[in-house]
């Protein structure tokens, strides 16, 4: 009995995502479905075409599937990618506004599913900016060299970052006072995560400022100041325990002395 | 005891002497550090706050006094009348946490019974000196205690 | 300022009494083992000084107790430093106080008419193994927790009285807040009590009697003018500098071992989780390795009639009146092989259920602390 219970609270752990051969929309727009099953979207959001498309998944009825008033929008314009992306990535969504991409009545520019695809959206990284800026900017311009720049800003930031947070996690395991470092690490990773959202804004000081916080002495060399600490305190030991013991033998050559010296 | 050289002797023995006496040196200087007070666990917020956390203005009617923690220390605050009065709360005599008592109108210290009146003036011994008055304010997040009242 | 106490307490002829005592020689033979006695003395003291510190801070209580030991190592000065003297220093003695009954029994210091001076030192033994063995617990860490779960089986099977016997010692029916109370007021207040009274008493026997002579009991013992002529020098100060040095070298190796090997404190104790490997304190481990062997009826009285053994040595055992060691070869290679006997026994108790690699070869020691290859 208590194995349905524990089984039951257990679920979410295993849960699958939901079979896309049942909704309906699959069964005409197959390719769209495909690409969509390979997503992060539907694996690990367990999101559905519905999701952003509006409408009834499992209405084997087409019109009622596709009602309006089930909050159907079909496919959305250049005017309204945005706004579909924005009701769940609100942050990268605003600072996407204040970019230089942002006229989205302008042929020219991209919109959010031009560079992160519409159905098989993979997780975001910092590799996405190599294949993606190409496809308008050319090799040398300005462009590419501001995007090149807040690339490097951000990787250096998150490889800084993951360096003294691994050696953080492992000196923990056996030095309590590692523990104090942990807000530090915290901290920078949120800021991280906010300037990796700030990156759609596309401003070079923005993130050269953000990724400075997350390095600094809020953040990561905040953390490396407790390592430091404790390293220095590994280094004092020895030395204190040098000295310990020339005070001993100091004494112990005292008596030695005095006890030659007696009768 | 020969007398050679009777100065090393005593300068020998007064090494040996200055080696004891570093050592119950050291281990009286490490207990010394360890037992040094530490910083109080307590953290003071600018609200009046006691062991269940700031006080709400809500909490006290009319004629009715708390003494919580504050920048200031214990204090103090009481309704009077519709206002706010704050007070130190910290008996000028020996140190005792005086308390608001509606009844009589005066502020009562319990360990020897001394009365202040509401602007901290002593109404009877053994204490001498007034209670500081302290400044209140009202405001939705709790009592903010602003200073002494200057 | 002397002469106010001496006046009302006539302490003269007792101070005279005390300087003749301490002038008096000790036999010639007295060398640097000698020393292990007074150097246990000092770890003593360094453990009550410790003890205290930490007893300021420290917080007995299931609830309580580990967090308080976080607290005295994170927060306050010195604290770790403190708990890790605390913690080697408990090892230091265990280990010196072995080496110090074993010098005796060579030297045969436990014959007549020092038999008494003997017994109290066995009960100062057992009193500084169970310091250890309800100090043990009061960290509250799973290690402590599990320890004295695995160490509190055994007195269960003693027959009849056993479960009962065991249920008392806990307080309750498992490890629980009610036993670190019992453990924490021994270890704080009856043990330091009664281990205070030994050692005053044991002290003084041995001042008062003197350190034996390698003579046979059964002839009279040398008048300090032959002790003299032998070569013996006067305790104070000749052998007290020598004592200072043992004590000096000693306290230098424990400050060493605190500061370069900090006391550790692992998770809180958790009654619904045993962590794999969990072994009593080392120096319970030749016990504990013994109750592989024999059934628990067995085991559980023969630590008890060791010391039993131990007590009857002067007494019953050994009254052969010979002293000196050269001419007790036969009570000497007894007594090495008991002891290489337990020592086996605890090497064994360590590496059961490890895998150690020896010389390049990782072997498997089981439950019985037989080593299987390992298969690669």
């Amino acid at each position: 009995m208590w194995i349905l219970l524990v089984l039951l609270f257990a679920a979410p752990l295993f849960a699958e995502p939901p079979d896309l051969e049942e909704v309906a929309c699959t069964w005409c727009h197959y390719e769209e479905a495909e690409d969509f099953a390979e997503s992060v979207h539907y694996l690990q959001g367990h999101l559905l075409c519905t999701d952003c498309h509006g409408g009834l998944p499992f209405a084997e009825d087409p019109d009622l599937a596709k009602a309006p008033e089930a909050g159907f929008i079909g496919k959305p314009g250049r005017a309204d990618v945005a706004e579909v992306c924005a009701q769940c990535h609100s942050g990268p969504a605003g600072y996407f506004a204040q970019g230089p991409h942002h006229e989205w009545q302008n042929e020219a520019n991209p919109t959010c599913i031009t560079c992160h695809r519409n159905h098989r959206v993979l997780d975001a990284s910092l590799a996405l900016m190599d294949e993606t800026c190409s496809q308008c900017h050319d090799e040398w311009s300005a462009a590419r060299d501001r995007g090149q720049k807040i690339r490097v800003e951000l990787e250096v930031g998150a490889e800084h970052l993951q360096r003294v947070a691994m050696e953080v996690d492992s000196l923990s395991g056996f030095e309590r006072s590692l523990q104090k470092a942990q807000p530090f690490i915290e901290d920078a990773t949120a800021v991280l995560q906010s300037a990796d959202a700030a990156t759609h804004a596309l401003d070079v000081q923005m993130i050269e400022g953000m990724v400075a916080e997350v390095r600094g002495e809020r953040g990561v060399a905040g953390a490396e100041g407790v390592v430091g600490a404790y390293y220095e305190k590994l280094r004092m030991r020895p030395r204190i325990v040098f000295a310990v013991w020339v005070f001993v033998l100091v004494n112990v050559a005292l008596f030695w002395w005095k006890r030659r010296d007696l009768p | 005891m020969a007398e050679s050289e009777p100065f090393s002797r005593r300068f020998f023995n007064a090494l040996m002497g200055l080696g004891f006496v570093g050592t119950l040196g050291g281990l009286a200087g490490t207990a010394l550090a360890y037992l040094w007070p530490m910083p109080d666990a307590v953290t003071t917020s600018e609200f009046l706050s006691t062991t269940r956390g700031k006080v709400a203005g809500a909490e006290l009617g009319e004629n009715e006094g708390v003494v919580g923690r504050s920048p200031m220390g214990k204090v103090l605050v009481v309704r009077k009348d519709g206002a706010l009065r704050g007070v130190q709360a910290t008996c000028t005599h020996l140190g005792c946490t005086v308390a608001w008592n509606g009844e009589s109108g005066e502020i009562e210290c319990p360990c020897h019974g001394a009365r202040y009146a509401l602007d901290g003036q002593v109404l009877k011994g053994p204490a001498r000196d007034p209670l500081a008055q302290v400044e209140v304010r009202e405001e939705t997040e709790g009592l903010r205690i602003l200073g002494p009242v200057s | 300022m002397w002469a106010w106490f001496d006046e009302r307490l006539n302490l003269a002829p007792l101070v005279a009494g005390l300087e003749a005592n301490l002038r008096k020689p000790v036999p010639a033979h007295v060398n640097w083992l000698f020393t292990l006695g007074s150097a246990i003395g000092a770890l003593i003291g360094l453990q009550i000084f410790t003890g205290i510190l930490l007893l300021i801070y420290y917080r007995p209580g299931a609830e309580t107790a580990y967090q308080s030991i976080v607290r005295i190592m994170d927060e306050v000065p010195l604290g770790g430093f403190m708990r890790s003297l605390h913690v080697w220093g408990a090892d230091l003695i265990v280990i010196f106080l072995i080496l110090h009954m074993v010098r005796v029994f060579v030297y045969a210091g436990y014959k007549k008419p020092r038999e008494l001076t003997w017994i109290i030192g066995v009960l100062l033994f057992s009193v500084i193994l169970v310091f250890g063995f309800t100090g043990y617990l009061l960290p509250w860490d799973q290690l402590a927790y599990w320890g004295t779960v695995v160490a509190t089986e055994a007195p269960a099977s003693i027959p009849v009285v056993g479960p009962f016997t065991r249920e008392f010692m806990l307080g309750g029916s498992e490890v629980g807040d009610p036993t670190l109370g019992r453990f924490f007021a021994l270890h704080v207040v009856v043990l330091p009590l009664v281990l205070l009274k030994l050692m005053v008493l044991h002290l003084f026997l041995i001042r008062y009697q003197g350190i034996s002579s390698l003579r046979r009991t059964d002839e009279p013992d040398p008048t300090p003018n032959e002790v003299r002529a032998e070569g013996g020098e006067p305790f104070f100060p000749h052998h007290v500098l020598r004592d200072l040095t043992t004590t000096y070298l000693v306290l230098g190796l424990l400050v060493s071992l605190a500061i370069l090997y900090p006391a550790h404190l692992g998770d809180p104790a958790d009654p619904l989780t045993t962590p794999l490997g969990i072994k009593p304190e080392w120096y319970f481990l030749p016990a504990y390795q013994l109750l592989k062997y024999v059934p628990e009826v067995v085991g559980v009285q023969i630590p008890p009639l060791f010391i039993g053994v131990l007590v009857l040595l002067p007494l019953l055992l050994d009254r052969s009146p010979e002293r000196h060691p050269k001419r007790r070869l036969r009570a000497i290679g007894v007594g090495a092989v008991v002891l290489g006997l337990i020592v086996l026994l605890g090497l064994l108790g360590h590496v059961s259920e490890t895998r150690q690699t020896i010389f390049g070869i990782t072997y498997h020691f089981d439950i019985q602390g037989m080593p299987h290859g390992e298969v690669p």
